[in-house]
Formats: structure tokens, C-alpha cells, sequence
């Protein structure tokens, strides 16, 4: 308080009473008055005191309290906030031209006499239906093959079309081989080009061959690398990266040569900068009988559900009776399921026949992770009968709470009569097929049949209502028509060689499949996958 | 042969002293002969006073000046003879009544002498002398040879000078007819030296009479005015009358060269007067060089002296003041004035004594040890830090309205802040990013030194300067600032406190004044959101100080002039209010809640009490800073109960306006980095708040004073517990920004190309957390500090080039047909960048940015490089599109810019004698500081 001057309150004040101390007026007062000007000037400083105090008090109080409201509209009033809301343009990329890449012809690993083991060489030419709609089908047959044929048919054929509306295309090969130690017949459809594939089958054990083929189709050169899991995880050797697939060329691995003597692999192809097609060839010399052939098609990626349509049986008794046979172990019908993942999942197969009111029967699977797990088709199945599941059309549903992939394999065998002899048995005429999870529709689908045996359609229909599949044959022909129940699955035979297009088939899951007992066969129909969306792109 | 004068009295608008002049000629001792009375054109009572007086004869003249009246009433004078003298007098002056007489018998001693001049003296102190004989230094400048002096007679002993003032002049009529009379291009200043110079060099002499005292109301150049001229028109008159003059006088040869070097020695002159801090004269002085130089009345005048002079100039050189006289005279002038300005003793701590100077070498450790890791780096990265670009050429060249970066086909003028940083890279013009090192390594004993010698204006003693300058240095926003890479909250916290400093100054100085104009501007330009509440304390502290309103209120012209460009292309655009976003590199941050604002934490991630709680098991967060920082609330509230809250009221008032703008800010988002809208950040507003806070905690550290050191002591402790984290940040590298050797935007192969072909773009593609692609353009090596323009961040729209680009990129990032080629080539993009996802990246995010890689892997026009997510487009055709030339309007901005500063900072700097500076008083004296009590204006 010792400053009076400087304080708040002294505003609107007048200034400390100075002139009552001016000499010359005191001089000529007397002392009395003086005396009561003094007592005067006290009295008058000791009230400014006293408003001063007061001042300072209520501007005190007037601080605190605006400080403490101020604390509490800044900490409690939720202010709107207002300015501009970001930039954006949805972008619709261009449509690009639809490609096809197809298997090419068979491939065998060195040449009759069984030298240049390490050099692919082509074993005849595929039967290639292809059909489009809405565009022109443009054909060519790709430029360079690691066997040594590109640019001829049986090379790698791809199909494209122009960008268009509505328009589609597919196409399916097909081929019977009977060469000395190479028979079987194998079926594939055309796939699109991708930068992940999964390819679910084949086998490094003793007489079986697998050889992994990879096609660029695309303009851009791809560098590729593969993962191989087997029943022990995954199998690390070198060269499984920067694998270089120049442009409209097809490469041919061993597979064996990254991943010998594994029973169950699961491949992962992926591919860089241009994108790829990829299938597995697996053939099968049981001692020194020449006992079937298959191409294996992409798997759709890891999901939470996989069906797969149109499994076939056929000489469910001779195939068991075969299974007696040395080496046949890996002729029984079996399901082999990854999980990519990192944690253990159930799997719940379920395998229900198409077309018969025969209830399906389901069984777990414990999949670990990283793991490739087989396990026969017919576990579920309380054997009675001996023979586990009945000749027909089969439909395999697996679902579990994580990804995973799964794909399964069935074979046909003639029968060769109850086994009397401890001789060497001759084996019988033989086939087996990988089926592939087939994907789900996402809408109209062209389904092409390649030539083959007893051609079938299988569809499968996860919905809650039954759908009706109009077989729209394309190029004349008849078209038919398909009833699929809610939760169910029909089949229909088809025409070989013709393309058909699928109306109405969205949500479905399709698979046209053969089967005879010395050439199985199958694929799944899938719709082209979506283009690329729109995308919001902020400048 | 007896004298005959002839008193001429020339009236204009003299009401006031005509009567007064009337009455003392009457009383002469030695009576004119005749008088004539000229009223030059009176509007008031002038001319009813001369007829109430019965004064005859009265002509009226046309002529509005003295000397024209004059001229007219010698021209209605009867036949002349040798004996004639004139009398000149105006209505006003007073002449004692012997001081005719004692003229007339200075000039009949001498019949050489034909001019005589009286002591023109003040009418209520006729010992006063106002003007005593008057002569020119050696370049022609007018010298007043007394000048409001006290007559001791000290002037008696000398009769001959060179000149006299017109006033109450004794002329020989004869000579006046040769002369001509008063050059009428002399209307007042000078126009009796200049007569009384051409007497001279007539042949005649010039004397001054001791004894003859004439007092005189009003100068000569308030002839006819009813209010004295103020300084600036008093100045255009010596300035217009000297040229005029020198320009009469000059020989031949020398006068072209005078005639050319008019305006630019104006312009010379001008630039003094700012250096001097005579802003005022300015105009005058620009005003007299132009109106010289097309003065029409030289050449008669020239013709008149040329056919009059009979002597050599040589002859009068005697008579003239040697420069170091004029130097002499000037210094005591100078005296006199600072002796009567009085001003009050400044009192403060000295910096060295007071502890400042140690205070702030402990701030120099704790910055150096804080920023450890950046004492090797060359550029600090991080945050909004980006480096500065180039070369200095380019750095200054991108005030210039044109192009800006960071999108297409945006063009316009700079933000403000690009000059700061012109300036900012051109202290280390080697390396322009290690500035941003230099500041940050320099931030804490900076914000120490300023806060420290503004507190020294808030209080005398010694303790709370100290107790200011570890607040501010501790201050939360300056750490936030640090830790988080955001310049232009370090430098808006630097600046501030020598902001406040110069802004009180500048009441009563124009150096001052000047200075807080530059650092308003500096201010401004790094957080414009602070501007509406800077120009409210502007007003208001105007609003308290009407005396120095125009420096005060001019504070703002700089930063105007700055900011003008961008002003006008906002309102043009019709987005004033995207004026207040920052600027720089448009970065988001987690918004901060109120809590957070009220602790002075811009920034949600700011609030680093939060790890610490999780650490313990304690919920920290928000609550321990509260406790921590409560010792400084509590004492600036306190402040306002004692002695001091005149200055503690302001402060907090300063505080609530800052922290009003920090709540504003977080809920303006006025810019947008992709998808995320980007407010302004908080922090400059928040060291706004802090300033008052910390400013009003100072008072009260003062005001309760002895207690004041263990209060100040405890809030210092608590303040820096409670940023303890944010400091530990930079040393635990949890902090946003760090050193590097070198800053690089884009991938080390860009700028290898860009060095070989400038111009190339390169098409950065960033995956955003809601799935979509931020794209943009990005020129040569990247985009730097300099570069951002707020016009980029602010955009509301998508324009047709923004749609282009984003076509563009949208299909680059997809499956598709689009052929990127044209477009690829029309922009000159060479590369694409899809740059790696900070962590933690969302789902979407993550899902864009493998669509775009996969995308772009596929697409067969580009060509993968290295291992960076880098694509090249290798059939880019050299030569890119040329930026044109800027035009000349363009051009003109920065220069115009570039003048107004100059003016400013010729302005800021100091000439004249500061205030003069005592020691801090003692423990036992306790007089307040002046800061805010009423001042002179100097």
C-alpha cells in the first residue's frame, strides 16, 4: 500500500492534496489552524485509504470471478467448430482392356528318354474353347515359353477384349495326354492375370510331379516371388524371389526344385509390377505305371468360407479297391486346408451330394497355422459299407472364424477286381482332379466347357432363397435352366464345347467339373474380378 | 539632410496585435513621417480597426505576403529622395518607443549602411531575444544567429551582419527600389536575409541596433495566420526558401547540377529524417524539393541579383557561419531541447548486476543440452519444419506474386511469412535451412532475454525480471513449439516480448514505434490468427495514450502492406476468413480440450503427463500440469489485489485475449492436408496468453515483495516440473523434430534429376486415414518452407486443374485404361511417390496406398526405381514448361514491400539519446515503475 500513486483506484481520484502544504499559506496561518488542517488531511487520507482498499477488493473479486468463469466456459462449452471441409474429386479410373491367360499345353520335365530333366518340354496341345460378350475376343498365343514353343498354339493362349460395358469373356482348356509315362487328362479354365495367387495342390513326393507355371500377360514386366508351405510350414530355398516374368512370357518351375518330398504344398504366387497367371501341373507315376494328370487353378484368397462345387465320384468301389494297391495312398478323396494365418482355426467341412436328399456329413478340422493340413473327405462318414462316400456330385463347404484356403482332390480308378496275388498288380486305367474353391458370383457369368467327359454344371447357393440359372448357350445350342435351392446346390450336364452365359447368377458359387474313370477334371466359373472402383482423390 | 521615414504597417488578419503595433508607432519618440497602412486582404476586424483608429492611408493590397504589401505601399509613395527610409512593420509586432530613433541613429552615423534590423524580442519577456541578425552557413542554410536567448548583451559588441529579419526592418527606400523589394519568391522565411543579402552584395551594409528592441507576436511565416504553422509546413518554408535561394544565388554552371540534384537530394534528405525521427518532415521535405524545382519566380530573381550585385560573393564570405559553427550551434540546440523534454528516468536492473545476463547463459546451456542432437545436424526436420529452399535469389523471388507450389495452376501473391523466411534463410545464406537449427538452438535464451528486459519495464527489482524470464522460457506453447517442429510458434514467442517492449515505447518514440511495426509484422505474417486480438490492444492501448495514436496506430502498416497482396486476393475470392490460417506446411494436430488451452498446451499429444500417469498407474494427464502450473495463476490473480494491478489488470486482459484466440483457432479448421481439416495452430495464441499471464504473475511476484522471491522461486519450480516432459523430449526422442544432415522431401534420385532438369514434378500419391488419395504436385527436389502458400492449404474447391490432377492420380492408383501419358507430359511429371504410412496407419489406409503400389507396379508407361516406392516416367520429354516472367505490377509488390520496410527499419533505428537507464532501486525503496504512467511525448 505504500505506493498510492500507482494504484487501480486512484483513478477518477483527484491527486493527493498538495497545495495546503504550500509554505507561504502555512506561514501566515497560525498555528491553530494549521493544527486543524493537519487533523483534516488525516482524516480526508484515512477514507482514500479506505476507498482505495475497497476498489481494490471489488476489482479483485471481479478478476477472480471472470477468471474463474472464463476456466469454465473455455473447459466446459463444447464451441462449434466451422471452416471449410477438405477437397475432394471421386475419380472413375478408365475401364482397361479384360485379359485371359490359359495353362498352355502339358508339360513334361526333360524329354522321353528322360534326359534334360531340367528342361520343360511341351507334351501336345490343349483343346481351347474361349467366348466373349459384348466385344470382340482377340487371340494370341504367348511370345516365349521356358519350353522352348512360344508363339505357337499350344503355348499359352490369351484372350482380350476392349473395354465395354456389360461385356465378358472366358475360356477353358482341356487335355487327355497318353504318352508313355504321361497319361491323364487336365483341365483348366482361363484366368485373369493377378499379382497374388494361391494355388492349393499337387505334390513333390516320389512320382509326383508338380511344375508351377507363370504367364505374364500384362505389358509390364512382373518380378515374382513364391511362398511354398507344406505339412512341416513353410519351405524356405533359394530363388523362391525376384523371379523375373518378362512381358507375354511363361516361366516353368520345378517345384520340386524349391520344395522336394513334400506331401501337401500350398503355393502363394506374388507378383510385382506386371501381374500374373499362375497354375500347378501334377502328374503322377505310381512305380512305374503313368497314373494321372491335373492342372491346378487359382484358389480364391484366404476366407472365412470356401466352397467348392462339383466334386465327382465315380467307381467309388474300384478307386477303394485300387487304394490297395503300393503308392495309392494318395488316391483316396481327400481336402487339404492352409491357414495362413498365425493363430490355430477350426474348420467345419461339410460335404453334402448334389441332387439326392442324402443328408451331408460334416467334421472338424484343426488347422495351425502356417501348417498345410489333409485330411479324407469321407471322415465324417461312419464307415459301413466300405465304401465312404457314394458315386455322384458332391459339394464341399468349409467355414471357419479366420482365412484360410482349402481345395480337394478326388480320383477315379477302373476297378481291377479283388487282388488274389502277391505279384506286382498292373495298374489300372486312372485319373484324379483337383477341385478349387470356387468363388462367388458377383454377377453374370460366361462359363465356357472345355471338350471332356459327362461335362457337369454344379452350383452352389449360400443364399437364403433359391435362385434360378438361366444357361444362356452361346453360338447355338440349347439353353438351359437350373434351379438352385436356398442353402443348396443342383447340377446340370452341359454341353461340351459350348460357352454358356450364366444369368441370374449372382451370390452363386459355380464349377463345371468331368469325370470318367480314367480322366477327371474340373474348374470353377468365376465372374471377372471387380475393376478397380472409384477412388477420392484430394488434390 | 533630415531622414524621412516612411512606417509601412501591413496588416493581415491581425485583429489580435494590430492595436497593440497601432499604439506603439503613435508613441514613437521619433514619429515616422508618414505611415501607410496596407491591409493585405483581411477577412476578420482588421480593416474596421484601422478605420476606428483613423490610420491613413489604408491600400489594400492583392498580395497576400508581407513583402507584397510592402511592395504595394512603396509603389503609392510619393517622388523618392536620398533621405528616404522605410519603416517595414506587420500588425503584431511592437516596437519600444525609442526604437525608431535609435535605428535612425545607427544608419546616419554610417551612410554606408542601408538596412537596419531592431532585437525582435518576446512581448511578455522583452529580455527574451527571438531574433538578433540572421545569416547562411557555407551550403546556404539559413542561420538563426540568436535564438531565443536571454539578452545579456552579449550580441551588443558586434553591429555587422550579414542579414536581418524583415521585421521591423529600416530600409534605405532608394536601395529597397534598386532591389526590387522581398523576392516574392520568398513569401516569408528568408525574405529579409535574402534582401539583406543582395544589399550586401549591392554595395551597402547590413546592420543590427542593440537598442532598438521591437517585440514580436508571431514569427514571419505566421503572416496572416491565426494559428501558429505547424512544424511540418515550418519546415517545407525554410526547406522551399533555402532551394529557392540556392538556386538564385548558384552561378551559371552550377545550376543545372543544383536543378538536378533536387529530388533526389530530397529523397537523400528524406531517408535522414527518418534515420533522425522526423517522420513529420518527410513530406515537407518532398514537397519543397519538387515545388524548387518548378519554381517559376528563379529566373527574375536570378536576373534582378545578377543586374544589382556589384561586389563578389568572396566579399560577403566573412559574413558567413563556418560549418563548424553551425555544427556548435546545432549541438547546443540540441541540448536545449533534451533538457526541456524531462524526460523520466528509466529504472531497471542492468542485465549484468540484475542477473539477466547469467539467466540467460543458463538458458543458452539448457537449449544447447535440451537440443543436443542438433548441434551436428544442418537442417532440423519434423513437424511443420520443412527446409528452406535453395539459393538466396530464389528465396527472395518468391515474394514475387506468381505461381505458387503444391497444387496446380495456383497463382498469387506470397503469404507474409514467406518474407520471414527470406529473411530467416538469408542469416546463414551458406545453408538457409541451418537457420531453423540456429533458432532452435537459440529459442530458450532468446524467449530468456526478451521476457527478461520486458519484465524489466514491469517492475524495478531485481527478482521478478528474473522470475519472467524462466516463466517465459519454460513457457508450455515455446516447448510445444520445440518439441512439435513448429517455426512459426518459436518465432511468434521470441518476438513477442520485444513486441510488448517496443509496442509501450512507442507512445513517445518513433524508433521505438518502428521497431514494434517490424516485429507486429513479423508476428502477424507466423500466426495471423493473432491478428484480430493484436490490433484490439493496439487500439485500446492507443485509445490510453491519444497523444502518440499515430505512432502507435502505425504500428500496423508494415505487417498491412505485407499482407496486402494476399488480402485483396482473398476478399477477391471471397474467403477473408482463410486470411487467419497459418502458414507454412498445412499439418494436423490432434485438437487440444479447453482444459489443455487453459494449461497452455496447443496440442492434445502435448500433454506428455499422459505417458508418465500410464507409467504409474496414475491419471496424470491434464491433472498434474493443472497442479503444477496453478503457483502462477494464483499469484496473477493475487496481483490484482495489490499495488500494481494498474499494470496486472492489462496483463490479464492480454492474457484472456490470447487464450480467446487459442479456443477460436482449434475450432476455425480454415486449411485442409488431405483429408484432414488443419486449424490454426494454438500455440502462438497460447504464448499471448501466457505473456499476460506470466507478465500479471510478475506483478504479483513484485507487488507482495519480500515474499515475492520464495512465491516467484515456487511457481518457477512448479512450472518447470510440470513441462519437465516436454523438455525430456527432445533427449528421449519422442519428440516430433530432429536433426539430419541434410532434409530430404522426395527420394535421394529426384533430386539428382531435378539438379539435371529443373522443373520436373513429381506426382506424390499419400494413402489418407479415410481411404482416400491425397495427390499432389511437387516441383524439383520438393516442396520447402518458402514455397507453401496459404492459397494451396486453403482451397475449398476442387478447380479444373485440381480435377485434372486428380483424374490423373485416381487412375494411376487403379486398374485402368487411362492413358497417363498427355497429362504426364502437359505437367512434366517424372516421378511418382507413394509415400511409407506413419504408424499407425487404418485399415482403409493402408488398403488405398497397396491399391496405388499395385496399381502403379502394373502400369507399363512407369518404371519401378530402387526400393523406394519411387516409379519413374522415363519418356518425359526434357525442357519443362517455363514459368513465364513475372510482370512488372508483380514485381512492384516486393519492391514496394521492400521500401515500406526499409522506411521502417531506417525508422527503428536508434539516433537519438535513449532514456536514460539507473539502477534497480533497493530492498527499502519501492517507487513504481513508470511503464504506465502518463508520459512526455519526446
Amino acid at each position: 500500500m505504500a505506493e498510492p500513486t500507482d494504484d487501480l483506484a486512484l483513478e477518477g481520484i483527484d491527486p493527493p492534496d498538495a497545495t495546503h502544504s504550500d509554505p507561504e499559506v502555512a506561514a501566515r496561518d497560525d498555528a491553530q489552524h494549521a493544527e486543524v488542517m493537519r487533523a483534516a488531511a488525516a482524516s480526508r487520507a484515512g477514507a482514500r485509504r479506505a476507498a482505495i482498499l475497497g476498489l481494490r477488493l471489488v476489482a479483485g473479486v471481479v478478476a477472480v470471478g471472470a477468471a474463474a468463469a472464463t476456466v469454465a466456459a473455455v473447459g466446459l462449452i463444447p464451441f462449434p467448430s466451422m471452416g471449410i471441409e477438405p477437397p475432394s474429386a471421386t475419380v472413375t479410373p478408365v475401364p482397361a482392356d479384360q485379359v485371359r491367360a490359359c495353362a498352355g499345353g502339358a508339360l513334361r520335365l526333360g524329354d522321353e528318354t528322360g534326359a534334360d530333366a531340367d528342361t520343360p518340354v511341351r507334351v501336345g496341345q490343349p483343346s481351347l474353347r474361349s467366348d466373349s460378350v459384348g466385344a470382340t475376343l482377340q487371340r494370341s498365343s504367348t511370345a516365349k515359353s521356358d519350353a522352348g514353343d512360344g508363339g505357337s498354339p499350344a503355348a499359352p493362349q490369351v484372350l482380350r477384349i476392349d473395354p465395354a460395358d456389360g461385356s465378358d469373356l472366358a475360356g477353358a482348356q482341356s487335355q487327355a495326354v497318353a504318352v508313355r509315362d504321361f497319361v491323364g487328362f487336365s483341365t483348366a479354365a482361363c484366368a485373369e492375370p493377378s499379382g497374388s495367387i494361391w494355388l492349393v495342390g499337387g505334390a513333390t513326393t516320389t512320382g509326383r510331379t508338380s511344375i508351377l507355371t507363370i504367364t505374364n500377360p500384362t505389358d509390364v514386366a512382373a518380378q515374382v516371388s513364391l511362398q511354398i508351405f507344406g505339412e512341416d510350414g513353410s519351405v524356405e530355398a533359394p530363388g523362391m524371389s525376384g523371379i523375373d516374368v518378362p512381358p507375354g512370357t511363361q516361366r516353368v518351375l520345378s517345384l520340386a526344385g524349391f520344395a522336394p518330398g513334400v506331401l501337401s504344398p500350398v503355393v502363394h504366387v506374388e507378383a510385382r509390377g506386371g501381374r500374373v497367371v499362375a497354375y500347378l501341373q501334377q502328374s503322377i507315376v505310381r512305380g512305374l505305371d503313368a497314373t494321372g494328370l491335373d492342372l491346378i487353378g487359382a484358389s480364391p484368397d484366404p476366407a472365412a468360407d470356401q466352397i467348392v462345387a462339383g466334386v465327382r465320384i465315380v467307381d467309388s468301389v474300384a478307386t477303394n479297391r485300387a487304394l490297395a494297391l503300393e503308392d495309392w495312398d494318395d488316391a483316396a478323396p481327400i481336402v487339404r486346408i492352409f491357414n495362413p494365418g498365425t493363430e490355430v482355426t477350426e474348420v467345419t467341412v461339410g460335404v453334402v451330394p448334389v441332387g439326392s436328399d442324402a443328408e451331408g456329413t460334416s467334421f472338424p478340422v484343426q488347422a495351425e497355422p502356417g501348417v498345410v493340413t489333409e485330411v479324407p473327405l469321407d471322415a465324417g462318414i461312419e464307415v459301413d459299407t466300405g465304401v465312404a462316400l457314394a458315386d455322384g456330385v458332391y459339394t464341399v463347404t468349409m467355414t471357419a472364424d479366420r482365412p484360410f484356403l482349402g481345395a480337394v482332390r478326388t480320383t477315379a480308378a477302373q476297378d481291377i477286381g479283388p487282388i488274389e496275388t502277391d505279384a506286382p498288380v498292373a495298374a489300372p486305367p486312372t485319373d484324379f482332379a483337383w477341385y478349387a474353391a470356387a468363388p462367388q458370383l458377383a454377377g453374370d457369368a460366361l462359363a465356357v466347357v472345355a471338350p471332356g467327359p459327362a461335362p457337369l454344371l454344379a452350383a452352389v447357393n449360400p443364399g437364403t432363397s433359391d435362385v434360378t440359372v438361366t444357361l444362356d448357350a452361346q453360338g447355338g445350342g440349347e439353353d438351359l435352366s437350373l434351379v438352385v435351392p436356398a442353402g443348396g446346390s443342383a447340377s446340370i450336364p452341359v454341353v461340351a464345347g459350348t460357352a454358356y452365359l450364366l444369368t441370374g447368377a449372382t451370390g452363386l458359387h459355380a464349377a463345371i467339373s468331368y469325370a470318367a474313370d480314367d480322366a477327371m477334371g474340373g474348374y470353377p466359373v468365376a465372374s471377372a474380378r471387380p475393376v478397380s472402383g472409384p477412388i477420392v482423390v484430394r488434390p | 539632410m533630415q531622414p524621412r521615414v516612411t512606417a509601412i504597417v501591413v496588416v493581415r488578419n491581425g485583429e489580435t496585435g494590430l492595436e497593440r503595433t497601432l499604439a506603439a508607432v503613435a508613441r514613437q519618440t521619433r514619429r515616422p513621417d508618414t505611415f501607410v497602412f496596407v491591409d493585405a486582404g483581411s477577412t476578420d476586424a482588421s480593416a474596421a480597426i484601422l478605420e476606428s483608429a483613423r490610420a491613413v492611408p489604408v491600400i489594400s493590397s492583392s498580395a497576400r505576403t508581407f513583402g507584397g504589401g510592402i511592395a504595394r505601399a512603396v509603389d503609392s509613395l510619393g517622388p523618392e529622395s536620398p533621405a528616404d527610409w522605410l519603416w517595414l512593420l506587420e500588425a503584431g509586432t511592437v516596437p519600444e518607443p525609442a526604437a525608431l530613433h535609435r535605428l535612425l541613429a545607427a544608419v546616419e552615423v554610417a551612410p554606408s549602411v542601408a538596412v537596419a534590423g531592431p532585437k525582435l524580442v518576446d512581448p511578455v519577456d522583452p529580455t527574451l531575444l527571438l531574433s538578433y541578425g540572421e545569416s547562411i552557413s557555407r551550403n546556404g542554410e539559413t542561420v538563426h544567429l540568436v535564438d531565443a536567448e536571454l539578452d545579456q548583451a552579449q550580441y551588443d559588441s558586434d553591429g555587422d551582419v550579414l542579414g536581418v529579419s524583415a521585421q521591423g526592418m529600416l530600409v534605405r527606400r532608394a536601395l529597397w527600389s534598386e532591389l526590387g523589394g522581398f523576392d516574392p519568391g520568398l513569401p516569408s522565411t528568408d525574405a529579409g536575409l535574402d534582401f539583406s543579402i543582395r544589399t550586401r552584395l549591392a554595395g551597402a551594409r547590413v546592420v543590427r541596433v542593440p537598442d532598438a528592441r521591437v517585440a514580436r507576436a508571431s514569427r514571419p511565416e505566421d503572416f496572416g495566420r491565426r494559428r501558429p504553422a505547424p512544424d511540418g509546413l515550418m519546415h517545407r518554408l525554410a526547406r522551399s526558401a533555402q532551394l529557392h535561394r540556392r538556386l538564385v544565388y548558384a552561378s551559371g554552371g552550377a545550376l543545372i547540377w543544383h536543378w538536378l540534384g533536387l529530388v533526389p537530394l530530397a529523397v537523400l534528405r528524406s531517408i535522414g529524417h527518418l534515420v533522425g525521427k522526423r517522420p513529420g518532415l518527410i513530406g515537407a521535405e518532398l514537397a519543397s524539393g519538387f515545388a524548387a524545382a518548378f519554381d517559376g519566380s528563379v529566373g527574375r530573381a536570378r536576373a534582378r541579383l545578377r543586374k544589382t550585385r556589384r561586389i563578389p560573393w568572396a566579399a560577403i564570405a566573412p559574413l558567413r557561419v563556418p560549418a563548424d559553427e553551425v555544427r556548435e550551434r546545432r549541438a547546443a540546440a540540441r541540448e536545449r531541447r533534451g533538457g526541456r523534454a524531462e524526460e523520466p528516468e528509466l529504472v531497471r536492473a542492468s542485465f549484468l548486476g540484475g542477473g539477466g545476463a547469467w539467466l540467460v547463459l543458463f538458458a543458452a546451456l539448457v537449449g544447447v543440452a535440451v537440443f543436443w542432437s542438433l548441434l551436428q545436424a544442418q537442417v532440423v526436420i519434423g513437424g511443420a519444419l520443412l527446409p528452406i529452399g535453395g539459393d538466396l535469389g530464389r528465396l527472395w523471388a518468391e515474394l514475387v506474386p506468381g505461381p505458387r507450389e503444391g497444387a496446380v495452376g495456383v497463382s498469387g501473391p506470397a503469404d507474409p511469412f514467406t518474407a520471414v523466411v527470406a529473411v530467416l534463410g538469408s542469416l546463414t545464406a551458406w545453408s538457409p535451412s541451418f537457420s531453423l537449427v540456429l533458432l532452435w538452438l537459440t529459442a530458450l535464451p532468446l524467449a530468456a532475454l526478451g521476457a527478461w528486459w520486458c519484465a524489466t519495464r514491469l517492475s524495478e527489482r531485481r527478482w521478478p525480471p528474473l522470475v519472467a524470464a524462466l516463466l517465459w522460457m519454460l513457457a508450455p506453447p515455446l516447448l510445444s513449439a520445440l518439441t512439435d517442429g513448429r517455426p512459426t510458434g518459436v518465432l511468434v514467442h521470441l518476438a513477442l516480448p520485444f513486441l510488448v517492449l517496443a509496442g509501450i515505447e512507442a507512445r513517445r518514440s518513433w524508433s521505438a514505434a518502428a521497431t514494434a511495426s517490424i516485429l507486429f509484422a513479423v508476428v502477424v505474417a507466423c500466426s495471423p490468427v493473432l491478428t484480430p486480438v493484436l490490433v484490439v490492444l493496439l487500439v485500446a492501448w492507443a485509445a490510453a495514450n491519444p497523444r502518440g495514436i499515430v505512432r502507435i496506430l502505425g504500428v500496423v502498416i508494415p505487417a498491412a502492406v505485407l499482407a496486402a497482396p494476399l488480402i485483396f486476393r482473398q476478399l477477391r475470392d471471397g474467403r477473408p476468413v482463410a486470411l487467419l490460417a497459418d502458414p507454412g506446411p498445412a499439418v494436423p494436430a490432434p485438437a487440444p480440450s479447453g482444459w489443455l488451452l487453459l494449461l497452455g498446451h496447443p496440442s492434445q499429444p502435448d500433454d506428455r503427463w499422459v505417458g508418465i500417469g500410464q507409467a504409474v498407474g496414475l491419471p496424470l494427464g491434464t491433472l498434474a500440469p493443472a497442479v503444477l502450473l496453478a503457483p502462477i495463476a494464483v499469484l496473477a490473480l493475487v496481483a490484482v489485489f495489490l499495488p500494481g494491478a494498474r499494470r496486472a489488470i492489462p496483463a490479464l486482459a492480454v492474457a484472456l485475449g490470447g487464450l480467446a484466440t487459442a479456443v477460436l483457432a482449434v475450432h476455425l479448421p480454415l486449411a485442409a492436408a488431405g483429408s484432414e481439416q488443419v486449424t490454426p495452430w494454438a500455440g502462438a495464441a497460447l504464448s499471448l496468453y501466457w505473456a499476460g499471464l506470466a507478465g500479471a504473475a510478475v506483478v504479483g511476484v513484485d507487488a507482495i515483495h519480500p515474499a515475492g522471491v520464495l512465491s516467484g522461486l515456487i511457481a518457477v519450480v512448479a512450472a518447470a516440473v510440470a513441462v519437465a516432459p516436454m523438455i525430456a523430449a527432445p533427449l528421449l526422442g519422442t519428440a516430433a523434430v530432429s536433426g539430419a544432415d541434410s532434409a530430404r522431401l522426395l527420394p535421394a534420385l529426384v533430386q539428382a534429376e531435378a539438379d539435371a532438369d529443373p522443373g520436373i514434378g513429381t506426382l506424390v500419391l499419400t494413402a489418407q486415414p479415410d481411404g482416400s488419395l491425397r495427390a499432389v504436385l511437387a516441383r524439383d527436389a520438393g516442396t520447402t518452407l518458402d514455397e507453401t502458400s496459404t492459397l494451396v492449404s486453403t482451397r475449398s474447391s476442387v478447380s479444373d486443374a485440381d480435377a485434372q490432377l486428380a483424374e490423373l492420380a485416381g487412375n494411376l492408383a487403379s486398374r485402368s485404361g487411362y492413358d497417363p501419358e498427355p497429362m504426364l507430359q502437359q505437367l512434366h511429371v517424372a516421378f511418382v511417390v507413394v509415400p511409407e504410412l506413419s504408424e499407425p496407419a487404418t485399415g482403409p489406409q493402408s488398403a488405398v496406398r497397396q491399391r496405388t503400389t499395385e496399381a502403379l507396379d502394373a502400369n507399363p508407361v512407369l518404371t519401378p526405381t530402387g526400393s523406394t516406392p519411387l516409379w519413374q516416367y522415363e519418356r518425359l520429354k526434357p525442357g519443362g514448361s517455363a514459368e513465364p516472367a513475372p510482370s512488372a505490377l508483380a514485381i512492384a509488390v516486393p519492391v514496394v514491400q521492400g521500401v515500406v520496410f526499409l522506411i521502417a527499419l531506417l525508422l527503428a533505428i536508434p539516433t537519438s539519446r535513449r532514456r536514460r537507464a539507473v539502477r534497480e532501486s533497493g530492498p527499502l525503496e519501492s517507487d513504481p515503475a513508470d511503464t504506465f504512467a502518463e508520459d512526455d511525448d519526446g
